[in-house]
């Protein structure tokens, strides 16, 4: 029967999870239940803010470990399929999970320095909503435990007619000998200073290959409007604001600023 | 669930679409869930009724009814927000998914998903912003609300509707839910239709094929 | 896949006028209801979980039967079968009745939709929890150690054990407890009166009964004082007529309360019906409806009414020609020449008597209602015609809660809305007299020695010999056996959980190891079964062939064919009963206990239940209740849907007509004639004095008490949404829609620490559980929620780690049978005590004991 194998599994998940919990945050909590573990004060703010990978993986060691299906239940096997943005020259390897993509994959390594708290920041394990409701409070988004505008920032699509592209950029990438930094070796100076990015290792990067850069801005393109990125200031900026620059900040999220030790007056 | 010749044909089209930027199939027309967040009394008969149609193990649901409350007693409030699949216009999951598992209805717009496809590496789960598509632990792979897509072929409604007690989840051309053209029971006669509620995703995301009847402290300005 | 042609179709259907729709789909419903069995084209093996292959349900075998527990409510379930497993559930449609067709919903003939219980139920049908074979225990009782037995071993055990103890303790040895949990079928019945069980142990010649009912004694009674009858009820859409509605305690998004109430009841709402609820918590039919919500101190229900009657009288609100016509004993005008020396309810309410006027600010004090709003709502209620008060079940599961049922009944009476659409006088809510009973209902029915007030056995048990009668409520008898104290020895389970669902459990558990014989039929391993010495397997109600009806609203039958083979070597309880009677009494008993069956039964049921059925059919329910489709049409279809001219209301007649009230006076008794007439109230089963007229009484616990210092909180215990009572406690797909968890206000929370998902612990001087908190400000401050019904799992001090509030619970009824459910002080804090709330633990379900492959 079916259902035995389901309790058997669930058995087996909650005991696993209790016996690795070995680390600081299991320690205290060794006794503890599901119940108990789902509403430790880590999973919520202001702990959550405070949160170490090493923390969160301690009990959800699957994000890491869990790999994908060798084959679909039909058949497919995993290293024949290949989804359209899996063309670009930045994907290697097998096919992997969402989650390793994101941390442990070489490109992530090279190019990004994701935590969990990056896009993990806190969920109502009742029903994902606010009590009360607010829409401003984007970290509780209904049915979804990360706010997807966090995705948007690398999952947008490209916006080639703001940009004053002829076309879309899989288009018109030849007319511009395939390389962003044509233009954009001038435009914008401030890229990438975000906490969960290496904007160092990004800008070499893109300097050998430009599906590093289109790879985020529209190679990967999950929603069908681009990231409104903020517009810091840099030198030899037009006075003016064009009309689509107009409500954009001009900093990062608190958040994902890089904290350095400001430099005393 | 997709017949063997269509397994190749999605194959062709992945290869087709290679270098290109992923554009969405326009359908004839585009069905979506209309429900009143207001009316709604919580009980997830429909909820039941999807994890019985679908067979689903503990864990995975399709649709949720959320309750959302607020107020300060004895001055508070209440309602329900229910979702399953929005069948978007430009479904995020859609071009996540390496296999082509997931695909849009030419006929209906209907984001079906053919899991015996799926490898499991969950990418249309976090794309998603509104949640749809559910991990199904014991088969390790994804799954999601499909609209009943059989039931609908058969000229009926998809098990949801048809279970929900108060009459307050119906399906339907979703320009003619918008525009409050559609005759249904869920919409009452003084009822306007919002296409978002607050603390929800960003419609301008994926474009979900969804109207709600808004409870006031619910709706977005 | 999809052809154009179905999703036009389906189109017409989203956009047509639904006079066009009618035309266009008439025949087309039909032909899909009727349509054949299609061969699936695979060779899998028919499993009920699967996800893939995706059999579509039109090539699925589709029989219609329903749901089957004690909630009232009797909704349409369709299974679809392939092979002999059910891989589906749905509901109504509009197809199966005559003249349906897919998607006929209309006011008449609403569909039957099932809620979110009845649509698990695959679930439960094929948990791991399932009793699949006889099992005799072999630890100690509540331990769940059992062995898997013969039906001959088990069957003989039960028999030589009972012969003994009736030889032994003679005629109230064997304590019946069977209860609606099973079914309400009309041929496999577990009930307290009309129950297999009771017809089985009365001709056995040893069955105390138990007469009070745990849901609504209160009301029970309250109903049959004043208006002579439990039949109380408005038909469900009556409810759509009324301009307001007072939902007093009432939760029908929770509870469902029959057919579409709820439906009818949002039909009203949009025809511009207010909307009140008193309750001390802001519930999802308060949300749903709009409603005022006006908080409440629990058990303080009737003092706010007695607020409300003063400010009608005192305003002269009140309908005098109504009460001059219909009533006795409302005020001195009324009183029958024989009670001129008695109190009547206006002079109470007026102060006359006591010298304490019941104004709204004296009612403030009590139920915490500012005397503001109770004379708004009240005057809201005289003005507004027709007005329907809903006087619920759960306040009246209280200490004196037939005098909160009382006095709405004053209320409803004094305003004039008895007996008109859009008015109520409920109560109990019963809307129609169903034909019940398929088997034989004769001279063998509800024999009984003695019978004690339900949640009073565990008391008689540790008490006897020395128990005064009143303390057990002992129905009166007109033989030397009168006030006779039962010797129980032994208990009998059918379609019952009450050791889990009755009050005081650390008191039962102390009762249970002084008995001989514990018996427990059921389809699945309850916490009760865990405490019998035999478990006999019950097929459910998709196992055998029965005819359901709603038990309070809703006019319709519901076929329900054997869909599968009875799992396992599980019978059905009649099989039980029978067989048991044959090998207690041979030939003589066994025909005479099911005299269409022969001793074959036990094996082969299907043409003598058949037989039963029909037999039913064609002679109570076609001459009495004017049905007219044969029983052969109705098998085909599998619903009946009785038709009427206009919405049924309760007492329509009397008022309409002139008829009497079934009551000794022929009125509307808020004086009680027979109440009023009794002297030695110990030789009644009530024990104790209950007033004639409606009066406010202080409960023995309450927020007003005393005992608040020790035990501030007033924890109440209502009917849960994901489970009816105890049954379903152990399908996962319902855990996903709630936590056993005992709701706080935010307030209380505070200064205790206590945040939502803390895991907390209830007490009180009775016993002690284990549950999660829920912090809301949707629930008044001093109130603590905890839903009845969690499958109780103690730890080795007692402390139960499920969080089933019936640890806290006081055995002591109220006067007049009423559950005091509600009735109870206790305490929360934090704790590090374990918490093993249900399946994800094994612990709750106890399934690895009970697994099929054992």
């Amino acid at each position: 029967m079916k259902l035995e194998t389901q309790f058997t599994f669930v058995t087996l998940l909650f005991l696993a999870m209790l016996m690795l919990g070995t680390g600081s945050f299991a320690a205290e909590d060794v006794k503890s239940d599901y119940e108990r573990a789902r509403w430790h004060p880590i999973h919520f703010k202001p702990a959550i803010d405070s949160a170490t990978d090493e923390q969160c993986i301690n009990c959800h060691q699957e994000i890491l470990n869990r790999k994908v299906r060798e084959q679909s239940p039909a058949g497919v096997k995993a290293t024949d399929v290949l989804a359209w943005y899996q063309t670009l020259t930045t994907y290697e390897g097998e096919q992997e999970t969402f989650h390793r993509r994101h941390i442990v994959t070489p490109l992530a390594k090279q190019l990004m320095d994701m935590k969990c708290t990056t896009c993990h920041q806190g969920n109502d394990p009742r029903e994902e909503a606010i009590i009360p409701p607010d829409h401003d409070n984007k970290n509780l988004t209904l049915r979804k435990s990360v706010n997807p505008e966090i995705c948007l920032m690398c999952h947008g699509s490209n916006p080639y007619q703001m940009m004053g592209l002829p076309s879309p950029w899989s288009e018109s990438r030849s007319m511009f000998q395939e390389n962003c930094l044509l233009c954009h070796v001038s435009i914008r100076m401030t890229r990438h200073q975000v906490n969960f990015l290496k904007a160092g290792a990004i800008e070499e990067a893109a300097k050998k290959d430009s599906d590093v850069c289109y790879g985020c801005h529209g190679g990967r393109q999950w929603y069908r409007i681009p990231f409104p990125y903020p517009r810091h200031a840099w030198s030899g900026m037009a006075k003016d604001l064009p009309d689509w620059a107009k409500d954009r900040p001009t900093e990062s999220e608190p958040r994902f600023q890089i904290k350095t030790p400001k430099a005393a007056k | 669930m997709a017949e063997p010749t269509d397994k190749a044909k999605i194959k062709d089209a992945i290869k087709r679409r290679k270098r290109e930027t992923y554009t969405p199939i326009k359908p004839d027309l585009q069905l979506g869930f209309v429900h009143n967040n207001v009316d709604c009394i919580g009980c997830r008969a429909c909820e039941m009724a999807c994890k019985d149609k679908n067979g689903l193990p503990p864990g995975p649901r399709f649709r949720r009814v959320q309750y959302i409350e607020g107020g300060t007693y004895p001055d508070v409030f209440a309602y329900k927000v229910n979702m399953s699949c929005n069948h978007c216009e430009s479904p995020a999951c859609l071009p996540t998914c390496p296999t082509g598992a997931i695909f849009k209805r030419k006929l209906d717009g209907i984001v079906d998903i053919d899991s015996t496809l799926c490898i499991g590496c969950r990418r249309c789960e976090a794309a998603c912003p509104f949640g749809a598509p559910q991990f199904d632990p014991y088969d390790g792979i994804m799954k999601k609300c499909n609209m009943c897509v059989d039931e609908i072929e058969a000229g009926r409604k998809p098990y949801c509707v048809m279970a929900c007690m108060m009459r307050v989840l119906d399906i339907g051309p979703v320009e003619k839910i918008w525009s409050g053209e559609l005759e249904t029971v869920a919409v009452g006669p003084n009822d306007e239709i919002s296409r978002q509620v607050k603390n929800m995703s960003d419609i301008e995301l994926t474009k979900p094929s969804i109207g709600f009847v808004a409870h006031s402290k619910g709706k977005v300005k | 896949m999809s052809t154009k042609t179905t999703n036009d179709e389906l189109l017409k259907r989203l956009n047509v006028s639904r006079r066009q729709f009618l035309k266009t789909t008439a025949l087309g419903g039909v032909s899909m209801a009727t349509g054949g069995l299609v061969e699936l084209k695979t060779a899998k093996e028919a499993k009920a979980f699967a996800y893939e292959p995706y059999p579509k349900d039109d090539e699925l075998q589709t029989i219609v039967t329903s749901c089957a527990h004690n909630c009232g409510s009797r909704h349409m379930l369709v299974a679809h079968k392939w092979k002999d497993v059910i891989v589906r559930l749905s509901t109504d449609d509009g197809r199966y009745q005559r003249g349906g067709y897919f998607g006929k919903d209309s006011n008449e003939e609403p569909q039957l939709r099932a809620c979110l219980r009845g649509r698990s139920y695959r679930q439960r049908l094929y948990s791991a929890e399932r009793l699949l074979y006889p099992m005799i225990r072999v630890g100690d009782r509540g331990e769940g150690k059992f062995k898997r037995a013969s039906w001959d071993e088990a069957l003989d055990y039960v028999v030589n054990k009972m012969v003994h103890i009736k030889e032994t303790y003679g005629p109230t040895a064997l304590l019946d407890q069977s209860y609606a949990g099973a079914s309400y079928g009309v041929l496999h019945k577990s009930d307290q009166i009309e129950g297999l069980l009771g017809r089985f142990l009365g001709m056995f010649g040893s069955r105390t009964s138990s007469w009070s009912v745990p849901s609504y004694q209160g009301t029970t009674f309250s109903s049959r004082m004043t208006f002579g009858t439990i039949e109380d009820g408005n038909e469900d859409d009556a409810f759509a007529y009324s301009k307001l509605i007072i939902m007093w305690g009432w939760n029908p998004a929770y509870t469902f309360h029959g057919g579409n109430t709820f439906m009818y009841m949002r039909m009203a709402k949009q025809r511009g019906c207010k909307f009140v609820l008193i309750d001390p918590q802001y519930t999802d039919s308060a949300s749903a409806y709009d409603a005022w919500w006006i908080p409440i101190r629990p058990n303080t229900d009737a003092a706010m009414m007695a607020g409300m009657a003063h400010y009608i009288f005192t305003n002269n609100l009140h309908d005098q020609a109504f009460i001059d016509k219909f009533c006795q004993g409302m005020d001195a005008g009324t009183m029958p020449e024989w009670a001129k020396d008695k109190e009547n309810f206006k002079d109470y309410i007026l102060g006359t008597y006591d010298g304490e006027p019941k104004t709204p600010e004296w009612a403030e004090k009590i139920c915490g209602v500012s005397a503001k709003d109770i004379i708004k709502l009240a005057d809201m209620y005289a003005k507004t015609k027709p007005a329907a008060l809903k006087a619920s079940w759960a306040p009246g599961r209280n200490a004196y809660g037939e005098q909160y049922n009382r006095m709405a009944a004053a209320l409803q009476a004094m305003t004039g809305n008895i007996g008109i659409l859009g008015g109520c006088a409920e109560g109990v809510g019963k809307a129609w007299h169903a034909e019940a009973v398929a088997y034989p209902y004769d001279q063998y029915a509800n024999i009984w020695f003695q019978a004690i007030k339900s949640d009073r056995w565990a008391h008689c048990v540790l008490n006897y010999p020395n128990v005064p009668r009143e303390e057990i409520g002992l129905w009166p008898r007109q033989d030397e056996s009168d006030g006779q104290i039962p010797n129980i020895k032994g208990i009998f389970w059918q379609g019952s959980d009450w050791f889990n669902q009755l009050t005081n459990i650390n008191k039962e558990i102390e009762a249970i190891n002084k008995l001989e014989l514990v018996v427990c039929m059921d389809s699945t391993i309850t916490p009760s079964g865990l405490y019998a010495d035999v478990l006999f397997p019950i097929a459910t109600h998709f196992e055998r062939h029965d005819v359901a009806l709603p038990w309070y609203k809703g006019h319709y039958y519901i076929h329900r064919p054997k869909v599968i083979e009875p799992m396992g070597e599980s019978k059905t309880d009649l099989q039980v009963f029978t067989e048991l009677a044959y090998r207690i009494g041979g030939d003589v008993f066994g025909e005479a206990y099911n005299p269409k069956a022969n001793r074959d039964y036990f094996h082969v049921n299907d043409n003598v239940d058949e037989a039963y059925l029909r037999d039913w059919w064609e002679n109570k329910v076609i001459p009495h209740q004017h049905v007219d489709m044969s029983w052969d049409e109705f098998k085909q279809r599998g619903v009946y849907k009785f038709m009427f001219d206009q919405p049924h209301v309760a007492f329509r007649d009397q008022i309409e007509n002139g008829a009497p009230f079934l009551t000794p006076s022929g009125k509307i008794e808020i004086l009680s004639s027979q109440l009023a007439q009794i002297t030695d109230w110990k030789k009644t089963m009530y024990g104790y004095e209950i007033p004639y007229i409606p009066k406010w009484i202080e409960p023995w616990e309450s927020l007003n008490s005393p005992k608040t210092k020790d035990f501030p909180f007033h924890l109440i215990s209502p009917h849960p949404r994901w489970r009816t009572h105890s049954i379903f406690n152990n399908c996962s797909w319902l855990r996903e829609t709630y936590e056993q968890e005992v709701t706080i206000n935010a307030s209380d929370a505070r200064k205790l620490g206590i945040q939502t998902g803390d895991t907390v612990e209830v007490w009180n001087d009775r016993g002690k559980c284990v549950v999660p908190a829920y912090v809301t400000e949707r629930c008044m401050p001093g109130v603590a929620v905890l839903h009845e019904g969690a499958w109780i799992d103690l730890d080795e001090n007692g402390v139960d780690r499920a969080g089933n509030p019936d640890m806290l619970t006081l055995d002591e009824p109220s006067p007049a049978g009423a559950f005091a459910y509600n009735t109870v002080l206790c305490d929360i804090k934090k704790t590090d005590l374990e918490h093993r709330p249900g399946w994800d633990k094994l612990a709750t379900s106890r399934a690895h004991v009970f697994r099929r492959d054992l």
